[in-house]
């Protein structure tokens, strides 16, 4: 199975694999990448099953037949954290568009992740409506993982576009605060998808399937409601 | 095996485009190692001039401890440096963290121990008596410590390039202080690891031919300054 860097830094995949461990006959490996990696492997059959949260990408894998069996499972958001002290003036806004203008105007250090992930796409999507191409010394790229991106940003005092589940995950680690919530274009929706048997039939089809179907049942949603970090649930289940 | 071929036609193309990427990444490596190793080969010349034309006490171990600092392996100071400079530790403040500031004083602090004992062992082998020949011809002290490593300058020569190629291939400690973060610290060992970890090979091929070219030329510059340390016959 391949995850995204933010399922599995916020400790969720690892939850979720040990409840359906113990009551399947399956084994699960999972890798973390970025979004967009983890559907190219998904359609190069290197793996049977992908949880991702780049919505645009896994219509198209569905639409080319390059994967099956999508399953649209928990959702949480988007937000933006940076110096408690928000010199760019980004929080004041009203809507995703004006905080991303404010942080272009500033040229405050940003971080992005840059590594074409769920989160680095809808980063990309945001600073296009805001009408924005980032560029600069403000403006820089990790090219790595969602943790590893929080890091950095802590350390430099930075802007960064994070999920919910990992900024729960790590909030208390870091210095960064929350920046800006709220609104449809930050709403992060995770989904399931299988590699598909007539192009790679050598992928273990029936441990996918079990997953996916077990990912959508009660007793699964139940433990998505119950991961929780200091109270605060990190993500929900699609009904 | 024809996808490695592949990346390797596309890695050479990516050379001879000057892909502004790939020579950022270049050029962050040879700026930070430049850096490292101007600064690192002054303090090591005259720390091994001290340990070879003085005696004091606890003098022995001070040699031994640089000797076993050489094993230190790159991520252990990696690390070090880390948690002195994050925000939490006692440096925090200089907000060095995931600079090119910081993984030059991680390259400082790798060569350092290499630099002193190898410029230590060609200060012992050298002629002795040009030391003393210079002081009593009335040079200073300062001349007659340049006189010594002229003497001596292919030894340190040699001291310098084999340092300068311990750093500029290391990945271990300029991955955890830099961040590996693009145009500022990601330099080439950093930018191969990253890249294969995508699995976006053609980029890291490149890369490690420049690394390969590089470390080829560093042997032969090595080889000769070696050579040219033969006695006089």
């Amino acid at each position: 199975m391949v995850t995204t860097t933010t399922t599995e830094n916020s400790g969720l995949i690892h939850y979720l694999i040990d409840a359906f461990e113990s009551h399947h006959d399956f084994e699960v490996s999972v890798i973390a990448t970025g979004s967009g990696r983890a559907l190219r492997h998904l359609a190069n059959g290197d793996v049977d099953i992908a949880l991702t949260h780049a919505p645009s990408l896994e219509s198209e894998l569905l639409a080319s037949g390059q994967a099956i069996n999508h399953q649209a499972v928990m959702y949480n958001d988007f937000i933006v954290v940076g110096p408690a002290r928000d010199p760019a003036r980004a929080g004041i806004n009203n809507g995703i568009v004006g905080v991303f203008r404010a942080l272009a105007a500033s040229e405050h250090l940003f971080i992005s992740r840059a590594d074409e992930s769920g989160t680095h796409l809808r980063e990309s999507a945001l600073w296009a409506m805001a009408g924005q191409k980032p560029q600069g010394r403000w403006y820089r790229q990790s090219g790595q993982g969602m943790g590893k991106t929080l890091q950095i940003a802590d350390e430099l005092d930075a802007y960064v576009l994070v999920d919910r589940g990992t900024w729960l995950a790590y909030s208390k680690k870091l210095r960064l605060r929350l920046i800006y919530q709220g609104g449809d274009h930050l709403f992060n929706r995770y989904s399931v998808l299988s590699a598909n048997p007539a192009l790679h039939p050598d992928t273990n089809q029936l441990g996918a399937r079990s997953f996916t179907t077990w990912l959508t049942s009660s007793p699964a949603k139940q433990l998505m409601r119950n991961f929780a970090i200091d109270g605060h649930q990190l993500f929900t289940p699609l009904l | 095996m024809s996808e490695l071929g592949q990346a390797s036609a596309e890695a050479v193309e990516l050379l001879l485009s000057g892909d502004a990427v790939l020579w950022s990444i270049i050029s962050v490596s040879f700026s930070v190692s430049l850096r490292a190793i101007a600064i690192a080969t002054p303090i090591a010349l005259f720390a091994a001039f001290t340990l070879a034309y003085t005696s004091f006490p606890g003098r022995r171990m001070l040699v031994t401890a640089t000797n076993t600092l050489m094993a230190v392996p790159a991520v252990v100071i990696g690390l070090s440096v880390y948690l002195l400079l994050s925000r939490g530790g006692p440096f925090g403040d200089l907000r060095l963290l995931f600079t090119q500031s910081a993984m030059i004083i991680g390259q400082i602090l790798l060569c350092l121990p290499l630099l002193i004992a190898m410029a230590h062992a060609a200060f012992q082998s050298g002629d002795q008596r040009a030391w003393e020949t210079a002081l009593t011809l009335g040079a200073t002290r300062w001349r007659a410590m340049r006189t010594v490593m002229y003497e001596i300058r292919f030894g340190l020569l040699a001291a310098v390039i084999a340092a300068f190629g311990r750093i500029i291939a290391e990945v271990g400690c300029s991955m955890m202080v830099g961040g590996n973060i693009l145009y500022h610290t990601r330099n080439i060992p950093t930018a191969i690891a990253l890249e294969t970890s995508k699995g976006a090979f053609s980029q890291g091929i490149a890369l490690g031919m420049v690394l390969l070219g590089f470390a080829l030329l560093l042997n032969v510059a090595l080889g000769y300054a070696q050579g040219s340390g033969e006695i006089d016959r």
